[in-house]
């Protein structure tokens, strides 16, 4: 990590550790430039889920992209929580 | 207390002079904290005996009593940590070493005294080698979520997964899951993933689409507790290849085969994130990190919070994350102890931490405690192998997936840097 990082994570856990808000957290670059990528993905999944045809998805993949339609990973329980210990 | 946490333990100590507590107050929390999953551990014994298990009282044959799991219950509706939904998780050790006519009354029990304030749910873990006609109407009668412990063919199963004799139990387990299959009770699977797993992505598909398994969890083998190394620790190419097989089969099987991290992580860039705010701040959720989200709970009533296997794992400056015992005090009431003030204060600096420094922090909100602890020697540190196994190269993997179907439906367009011009 580049020391202006370490600099940044210091000020900033000080501000919330003693109770006192911080307005944000300064976000890395490549963290914006990966939620850029997520938020044009998410668009087209919905344009193809609203039945806007004008990318062509082919049809193996197009459960992926209709998600809400697609798969059961809602049967699995509390799925967020489910990170790391039923694991062995 | 082990060599290895003692060095775990001189490391932290070392490197933090001045360990900083940080106060709890629930009022800090906006929405308010509920209490998501109650993990009930009603013994700690295991009739198996697998290599990389991280679990230190295995041999321990202690049982939870009715009155242990009805506090643990009555301490969540008196706390007022109970929204509209619970997962009650039966785990840690083997839960069908238990007789069946504990479930029989502790369930009712539980419906008792949090059944009035919210809709509770049952789930059970098990190595699947006890299954019989007996568990299987024990499952019906409570309407109970089967999860089996299975790592894919017997070549690889039996590697890790033995009797305490030393033989491989791959063989009763697939007898467990026929039962479970007679018996028409849909079950999902759950495969630690080592380093041999890895080279053979395509037997370990094979083995769940043969065998009638649709989803899968694949918890990639860990460094935590008692398992000190993890198996895949240097092989983090072979992984990025695996991940990369698995999704290709995921799409080929057409929804006969599901990968939980691949579902999670097609989740996660499908919808918005939820989120909570902390002192006026916004985090995104991560129950392993907000207090008493998850709380697990002892055969003796002992109690802790944040990762799950952090409780009662040996540790002097943290004691053994045991943070009060439901016979004694209510949850909340812990969160004045020492040792919650410490543990609390290094779990949302290691949150800063990765907020400071992590891609990923807007899709995950701060990783998981006991692998910064066990990775790392440290609660508030940031990236760990769990991470990257776990979140950011399946995340990655189904992101760049995303991106270039989306590009092959436009003429000229291979990658899928040019999804933010299309129409």
């Amino acid at each position: 990590m580049k020391p202006i990082r370490w600099l940044a994570l210091l000020l900033i856990g000080g501000l919330g550790l003693s109770g006192q808000a911080s307005a944000s957290v300064e976000k890395p670059a490549d963290r914006e430039a990966l939620e850029a990528r997520v938020l044009d993905v998410r668009k087209a999944m919905r344009d193809v889920a609203s039945g806007d045809q004008s990318n062509e998805v082919p049809d193996q993949l197009a459960q992926w992209y209709n998600w809400p339609n697609w798969g059961n990973w809602n049967n699995w329980p509390n799925w967020r929580n489910w990170g790391n210990w039923f694991n062995r | 207390m082990s060599i290895a946490s003692a060095i775990r333990w001189f490391s932290r100590t070392s490197s933090h002079a001045e360990p900083r507590d940080l106060d709890f107050d629930v009022g800090d929390f906006s929405p308010d904290i509920k209490t998501r999953l109650l993990i009930l551990q009603p013994t700690p014994f295991c009739n198996i005996r697998c290599d990389y298990c991280y679990l230190p009282d295995r041999d321990s044959t202690a049982r939870m009593t009715l009155e242990t799991a009805r506090l643990a219950g009555k301490r969540l509706v008196d706390d007022g940590l109970l929204g509209d939904e619970l997962t009650v998780v039966w785990h840690a050790g083997e839960p069908l070493v238990m007789p069946p006519n504990f479930y029989d009354e502790a369930i009712p029990v539980l419906a008792e005294v949090m059944g009035p304030h919210c809709k509770v749910s049952h789930s059970i873990q098990t190595n699947a080698t006890l299954i019989d006609d007996a568990w299987c109407d024990l499952f019906k009668r409570h309407a109970i979520r089967i999860g089996v412990s299975v790592d894919g063919p017997a070549t690889l199963h039996d590697r890790h997964r033995h009797t305490r004799a030393g033989r491989g139990t791959h063989q009763r387990v697939l007898h467990g899951m026929e039962t479970l299959r007679e018996h028409d009770i849909p079950f999902h699977a759950i495969a630690v993933v080592s380093a041999e797993t890895l080279a053979h992505a395509d037997a370990f598909c094979d083995f769940f689409l043969a065998n009638g398994v649709h989803e899968v969890g694949c918890n990639f083998d860990e460094a935590e507790g008692s398992n000190l190394r993890s198996s895949i620790a240097d092989k983090e190419q072979s992984h990025a290849r695996f991940i990369d097989r698995l999704l290709e089969r995921s799409i080929e099987s057409e929804g006969k085969l599901c990968f939980r991290e691949l579902d999670m992580a097609r989740h996660l860039i499908a919808e918005p994130m939820a989120s909570y705010r902390w002192r006026g701040r916004e985090f995104p959720e991560n129950a392993q990190t907000i207090p008493f989200a998850l709380i697990s709970v002892a055969h003796n009533g002992d109690f802790s919070t944040f990762s799950p296997e952090l409780l009662g794992q040996p540790s002097l400056d943290y004691g053994n994350f045991i943070l009060g015992n439901v016979h004694q005090s209510g949850f909340l009431e812990s969160a004045g102890r020492a040792n919650f003030g410490e543990i609390w204060g290094a779990i949302q600096r290691g949150t800063e931490t990765c907020a400071a420094s992590c891609a990923h922090f807007g899709f995950c909100g701060g990783g998981a405690p006991a692998n910064k602890l066990y990775e790392n020697g440290d609660l508030a540190s940031g990236e760990t192998l769990y991470c990257r196994t776990m979140l950011k190269r399946p995340f990655d993997a189904v992101l760049a997936r995303l991106e270039q179907t989306a590009a092959q439906g436009k003429p000229g367009q291979t990658t899928g840097v040019q999804i933010g011009v299309m129409p």
